[in-house]
């Protein structure tokens, strides 16, 4: 009788196979393996502790029933991770429909205030423990309004083009680039202004 | 520097440029000071965020995440699967299958009701001056019909045709 020990030796190229045939102490294994990233994605896009937990199920359990669908093309993480993206996606147009947007939230979306602010001419980052760099990378982050900071997880974290972020965005490579130079721009100002007080 | 500009500089630091835009890009730098500079601070923001995500841990036990994902696995799986017999099925069989019918339906019966409706009768004289041929057995006999259409009347005129000429009307019934 297979035990959890058995697998967790296991590649997760074997792991999906056997998850594919309905074996799920196999599918245990990947969902203990990536679940944290999987919900790391998933909180740096909502920035709620709740719905990056319940939205990281819903993937895990979407993941289950398009096993089949898994050819192979990329990594299993890679894949989950789309999986991920696409259901934060839909939870954030969603949210977008009730939320009311304030006055600067408006400004930022339609864009043209990034070209008040002044250059940074300093690096704000240099010197920086990685700890220390990761903790202003993620309160900078959290300032951006959800389409700012998603097209920059797009882009910086999973390194997708402009062209593959205007699809999942669901909007033209135009505003990804504008909204992608506006949070450049803004998180330069952010990170500067935090090492202003040091 | 406009916006296009901008994003120009910005795509050339992505790489997001075709090769001959990227050497105009470049060449444009060596000549723009403040292009330098605002290409600078969009590198910087780039080189910081290069695999520096803070990572989080999911904040639950492996068994207890696990149990929900299981438990939702479990309850999709035994979803019943229509027969096709239940309520639900019939009633989305229906839907699906007679409204689009009754609408074909309704837009024949209008054609068809559009192409036997008699047409109106346009003026008070075309009303009373509608003449319809009449057969007659007898030869000396003649005859003129009207019909109202708001009354739903049909009047025939017999007359002798003997008096014709006193009457001005013509051998074809109508009168001159």
């Amino acid at each position: 009788m297979s035990t959890q020990q058995d697998y967790s030796s296991k590649a997760d190229e074997v792991l999906v196979k056997l998850s594919q045939k309905g074996d799920m102490m196999a599918f245990e294994e990947l969902v203990a393996r990536h679940r944290d990233k999987i919900y790391a994605r998933a909180f740096s896009m909502v920035k709620n502790q709740d719905e990056a937990i319940d939205l990281s199920q819903e993937a895990w359990v979407k993941a289950w029933q398009r096993l089949g669908q898994f050819q192979g093309d990329s990594s299993f993480a890679t894949w989950m991770t789309r999986v991920t993206i696409n259901l934060c996606l839909d939870y954030l147009r969603k949210q977008k429909r009730h939320r009311a947007e304030s006055i600067e939230a408006i400004e930022e979306e339609h864009g043209g205030v990034e070209r008040q602010m002044p250059v940074v001419t300093v690096n704000p980052t240099e010197g920086l423990e990685r700890s220390e760099l990761r903790q202003r990378i993620d309160t900078a982050l959290a300032q951006l309004s959800h389409e700012h900071r998603t097209v920059l997880i797009l882009h910086e974290f999973e390194d997708l083009e402009y062209k593959e972020i205007a699809k999942r965005m669901k909007c033209s490579i135009g505003t990804v680039m504008s909204r992608l130079f506006y949070a450049r721009r803004k998180m330069a100002v952010l990170l500067a202004n935090l090492k202003k007080e040091e | 520097m406009n916006l296009n500009q901008q994003l120009k500089l910005q795509a050339f630091l992505d790489n997001e440029l075709s090769s001959r835009e990227a050497k105009e890009v470049a060449q444009w730098m060596e000549q723009d000071a403040e292009a330098r500079q605002l290409f600078t601070e969009l590198s910087h923001t780039r080189a910081a965020l290069h695999q520096n995500e803070l990572e989080v841990k999911l904040p639950e036990s492996r068994e207890f995440f696990w149990s929900k994902i299981e438990r939702d696995i479990r309850l999709q799986s035994q979803q019943p699967v229509s027969t096709g017999f239940s309520p639900d099925a019939i009633l989305a069989w229906l839907y699906r299958h007679l409204v689009p019918a009754s609408a074909v339906a309704l837009v024949a019966i209008f054609a068809i009701f559009l192409a036997t409706k008699p047409a109106p009768v346009k003026t008070v004289a075309m009303e009373t001056m509608s003449y319809g041929e009449v057969e007659t057995l007898n030869e000396e006999m003649g005859s003129i019909s009207f019909r109202s259409e708001s009354e739903r009347m049909t009047v025939i005129y017999l007359y002798n045709r003997a008096d014709d000429s006193e009457a001005g009307v013509s051998n074809d019934g109508l009168i001159q």
